[in-house]
Order: structure tokens, then C-alpha cells, then sequence
């Protein structure tokens, strides 16, 4: 990695470390919840950027996350809060297992993708016919809970407690996932989204390697999903619908598609967006429609895209001078 | 090892090979050669199962392979290197052979990167170079080394000398016969290249029209004077 591109996330790093001694509440909650959608596109992202496959339905996965974690908290399950996680993720995982083994073996292009967003707007009704989820309204007034750390406790309902934790956390999943991406997996992803059938002729089994993708991607999305509840404190089928699996997909254009980073400069350059169109009543969601349609029309490739092309004409510009 | 029996390929309604059999010993070199269209390349696809709709059998060790994919042929030893090189041009050349390995059932025994790298020299200095990067001459060399790292029992090189400069060509065949010497792979080369065929192999089939007209040693090819003319000239 370039100097530059390991200085602006070292910034980027101490930011989200210092921002509850920096910036407003408002601003800390909007942090939180951004690392929270980083996580989200990055788990999005593996499977677009990696593996060649475009979900529709992706927020399936973040709600099955998110209401666990919602109900553990709300009813009071008996369960060390740090195990929800973990324990989230891997009902992610098997949810999208099950629906890659079913669905990827007859389908891989937009046949895949639309069989997503049915996936996750199925997910929306079961909710609304489910007492125990809250229905349309969703889960309400979730209390933060206290953890049991065994040397100590970490309770949640102190806000920096609370911040820190979603803080950790994500960084934890985002270190995974660029593990995962780096390693053998993602280079025999990328292989197979390339070339499927050059990957097979070195006897890679496209459709299991797509599986592992997906079910990877849907245990992240999961664990991205699971740290809502304690954040929010409320989680309702808006986070399951088809706007919401929009988001990684606006991010990872918004920031760069093919850009392990890309998603989140994405998500942080759509909080900004929504944070700075905020008092516009009414016009916001215009205006935050325009900005993207500028950034991608100007930006193809997104903003680290647009950042690589003015680095490497500045570069042959100054060899051209040195000439 | 391989054999094929009564072998016929299809792509969609077009009928490519007819009633295609023979048989292959452990480690032995065969050449397929035949002008363009002659059915070379569908030939070796269709005993990869990678392509064509394939009637008749493919049996390797005894055993009909049936419907097999062409992934899981690799993992029972066998290895096609295509026509158009097919190397992947995102990672490097040292990614690029480690990808192989990984997809081969072969745990041990396999080369060492370096060891590869040293059985073909012109990698030598390209190692952390990406695929994309390297001349038509270097993939080649690259689909090559790349096959021969995952110690395949059975490669099938689809025309690997063409467009090469004839130096890289002289090279290549040393270097082919090296690996498969070293490892004791078996050879199905399919060229249109007769001097480099021949540096190659022991043994060659000739192609014509989707049928098998001749199979035989170097010798008895040589002795059928006219096969040349009637089924390699242009």
C-alpha cells in the first residue's frame, strides 16, 4: 500500500478513536453508525468486488444480525452479550449458505441477484406478520447491555462504553474481511469472477467457491447487522427492505467498485451527504440523488477511482517534464 | 492410464469428433496434429469435459468419468492448458502458480515456486511481475509452468507454440519434455507444429475432419510419406 493511502487511514483510524472528544454527540452517533454500514459494504463488497456476485437482497442478512441482537436485548436472553456477535454471524452464514447451495445452482448473473431481493423483501413480510418482531413498527426501546467481561464489566449504557464497543467490533470484522480478501479465498474469488471457466481449467470448483463467498458475506453482513441494536436501540423492517440493501451498493460505486477501501469512502462520503443536507426539509433526498449523480458520471470508477487516474496523470506529467 | 472409447462431441447441433478411441500409457507422449478445424482443440476439451457435449467414454485408471467437471478432472491429475493461454493477468506470476497448486488434490510433492521458476528461466525475473504485464511468449510460459506446478499424471497443451517467436518455441519444447520427464506426466499435445510435435513426443495421431486417421510412432509417420501432403498442407 502507498504512503499516502496508509497516512489517510491512520487519520481516518484516529478519527473514529477520538471523535467522542471532538465532535457532538450527534456527530459520535453518526460515527457509530457509519461503522456500522462500512461493515455492512465491506461484507456487500466481498462478493461484488471479489467474487462477481451482485445481491440485491443483502439486507436480508444485516436484519437477520440486527434482530437477534434486538431480541437477545429486548426479551432479555440469557447470554453474554459479547457471544451475540459471533453467535449472529453465524446465522448469517448458514441463512446464506442455505440460499447460495439453492440458488446458485441454476443461477449466477441477474437471475442471482433478483432471486436476492425477493429473498430479502420476503424477510420484510415474515417480519410484519411476526408479534414476537414487532411487526411494521418494528423493536423498540432495546436497552444496552451490560457485559460480562470476566475480569470486569463493560456496560453499554455509558455512551463512550457504547461507541467504543461498535468501534471494536467493527474494526475487528473489517480486519477479517481484508484477511479473507488477501488470502487464498479472495484471490481464488477474484480468479472466478474473472474467468470462471479459466478458474476451473486449475481445478477451482466455481460453484462451491461461490458458495463460500456468499455465506461469508452473509455471516459479515450479519455481524454488521448485530451491532445495530445495542446502537440504535430501535430495529425495524426499514433495515431489511430493498432501500436498504441499496446502501452498500450506492457506497461501493460512491467510493470505488474493485477498491477493498472503496466501500468506505463510500459509506463516509454518504454520511457527510446526509449530514450536510440535513436542514434542506424536503429537497435532501434531491439533492443527495444529484450529488451522487455528478460523483458518478464525472467518477466512473468512484472516488478512489477518480483519485488513482489524477495520480497517475500527475505522474506522467512530471516524467513528461523530466524528459 | 487414459483411454477413450467411441468418443463423439457436439457444439449444439454440430457434430465435431466421430467415434474418437484410444489409449494412453503412465507418462507417455502423444501428439494430435491436424490443420485448423480438424477437431485438435474440441478433442482435448472434450476429455477435460470443458466445452462440448460429449457421447462415448473417458476413462482414466479404468474408470468412466461420466460427468465429472472439469474442475474435478483437474483434482484427479489431469491439466488443459488452452489455446488462448488463459492466465490470470490480475496477479502475479508467483500468485498465479500458487493458484494451481491450490486447486490440486496433491498435497505434497508439490515444486517449490523457485523450483518451477528454475525449470523455466525465462519466469525467472518476472516472478513478482502481474500476468497482464508479460508478452504472449511469458503467458505461454506461464499456462505451462503454471500446469506443470500442480504435478499433473496428464497434461493437454492445446497449441501452445502459437504466434511464439521460433527461439521461444526451441525453448519451450526443452522445457516440456524436462517437466514431464521430471515428474513423469503424460503428454497429449495438440499442434498444428510438426518440428516442435515431434521434439515433443513418441507418438502421434492425425486429425481430420472430427476422425482419427493415423496413430502410430514417428517412424511409421515418417514411413506414410504422403500423410503430410494429403492432411497438413494448406
Amino acid at each position: 500500500m502507498k504512503l499516502a493511502a496508509r497516512l489517510s487511514l491512520a487519520v481516518l483510524l484516529v478519527a473514529f478513536l477520538l471523535a467522542p472528544f471532538l465532535v457532538h454527540p450527534g456527530l459520535v452517533f453518526i460515527a457509530g453508525f457509519a461503522m456500522i454500514q462500512i461493515v455492512f459494504a465491506l461484507s456487500w463488497n466481498l462478493l461484488f468486488s471479489y467474487a462477481g456476485l451482485v445481491s440485491f437482497g443483502h439486507a436480508a442478512f444485516f436484519g437477520i444480525g440486527a434482530y437477534v441482537s434486538a431480541v437477545a436485548l429486548r426479551y432479555g436472553w440469557h447470554i453474554n452479550f459479547l457471544l451475540i456477535p459471533p453467535i449472529s454471524a453465524v446465522l448469517g452464514a448458514a441463512a446464506a449458505f442455505l440460499v447460495a447451495i439453492v440458488v446458485l445452482r441454476r443461477a449466477n448473473g441477474i437471475q442471482f441477484s433478483v432471486l436476492t431481493l425477493a429473498l430479502s423483501q420476503l424477510v420484510v413480510v415474515l417480519i410484519g406478520y411476526s408479534e414476537y418482531l414487532g411487526h411494521d413498527e418494528g423493536i423498540s426501546a432495546i436497552p444496552r447491555p451490560v457485559i460480562n467481561l470476566g475480569i470486569a464489566t463493560l456496560d453499554l449504557n455509558n455512551p463512550l462504553a457504547s461507541y467504543y464497543f461498535v468501534i471494536v467490533i467493527g474494526l475487528i470484522a473489517i480486519a477479517l474481511i481484508w484477511l479473507v480478501v488477501h488470502g487464498p479465498i479472495g484471490r481464488t474469488m477474484q480468479a472466478v469472477r474473472i474467468d470462471p471457466e479459466r478458474a476451473a481449467f486449475v481445478g477451482i470448483d466455481v460453484w462451491r467457491l461461490r458458495v463460500v463467498a456468499f455465506t461469508l458475506s452473509g455471516g459479515f453482513a450479519a455481524l454488521a447487522g448485530s451491532l445495530l441494536a445495542p446502537w440504535a436501540q430501535i430495529v425495524h423492517p426499514d433495515y431489511v427492505n430493498w432501500l436498504a440493501s441499496a446502501q452498500p451498493l450506492f457506497a461501493t460505486l460512491l467510493g470505488g467498485a474493485g477498491f477493498f477501501w472503496g466501500p468506505v469512502v463510500g459509506v463516509l462520503g454518504l454520511a457527510w451527504l446526509n449530514y450536510a443536507m440535513r436542514t434542506f426539509v424536503g429537497l435532501s433526498e434531491i439533492m443527495i440523488g444529484a450529488s451522487l449523480l455528478v460523483v458518478v458520471l464525472l467518477a466512473p470508477q468512484g472516488i478512489l477511482g477518480a483519485l488513482r487516474d489524477a495520480v497517475r496523470r500527475r505522474r506522467g506529467k512530471v516524467a513528461g517534464e523530466h524528459r | 492410464m487414459l483411454e477413450i472409447r467411441s468418443l463423439d462431441a457436439y457444439y449444439g447441433q454440430a457434430h465435431i469428433l466421430h467415434q474418437i478411441g484410444f489409449a494412453m500409457a503412465e507418462g507417455e507422449r502423444i501428439s494430435v496434429l491436424g490443420r485448423n478445424g480438424a477437431g485438435k482443440s474440441t478433442l482435448l476439451k472434450s476429455i477435460m469435459n470443458a466445452g462440448p457435449t460429449v457421447r462415448g467414454e473417458v476413462l482414466l485408471d479404468g474408470k468412466a468419468l461420466g460427468r465429472t467437471s472439469a474442475s474435478d478432472r483437474v483434482r484427479l491429475g489431469m491439466s488443459l492448458v488452452p489455446e488462448d493461454r488463459r492466465i490470470f493477468t490480475h496477479i502475479t506470476v508467483a500468485e498465479n502458480i500458487r493458484l494451481a497448486q491450490q486447486g490440486t488434490e496433491r498435497k505434497s510433492g508439490l515444486p517449490a515456486i523457485a523450483d518451477v521458476v528454475a525449470m523455466f528461466p525465462m519466469l525467472k525475473d518476472l516472478v513478482d511481475r502481474m500476468g497482464g504485464q508479460l508478452s504472449g511468449g511469458q503467458q505461454q510460459m506461464l499456462a505451462v509452468a503454471r500446469s506443470v506446478a500442480a504435478r499433473p499424471r496428464l497434461m493437454l497443451l492445446d497449441e501452445p507454440t502459437e504466434g511464439l517467436a521460433p527461439v521461444i518455441v526451441e525453448d519451450m519444447a526443452a522445457k516440456i519434455v524436462e517437466a514431464c520427464d521430471a515428474y513423469g506426466t503424460a503428454l497429449l499435445l495438440a499442434e498444428q507444429n510438426v518440428w516442435f510435435a515431434r521434439q515433443c513426443t513418441s507418438r502421434v495421431m492425425l486429425l481430420d475432419s472430427g476422425s482419427l486417421v493415423f496413430s502410430g510412432s514417428w517412424a511409421d509417420f515418417d514411413a506414410s510419406g504422403e500423410l503430410v501432403e494429403r492432411y497438413l498442407a494448406v
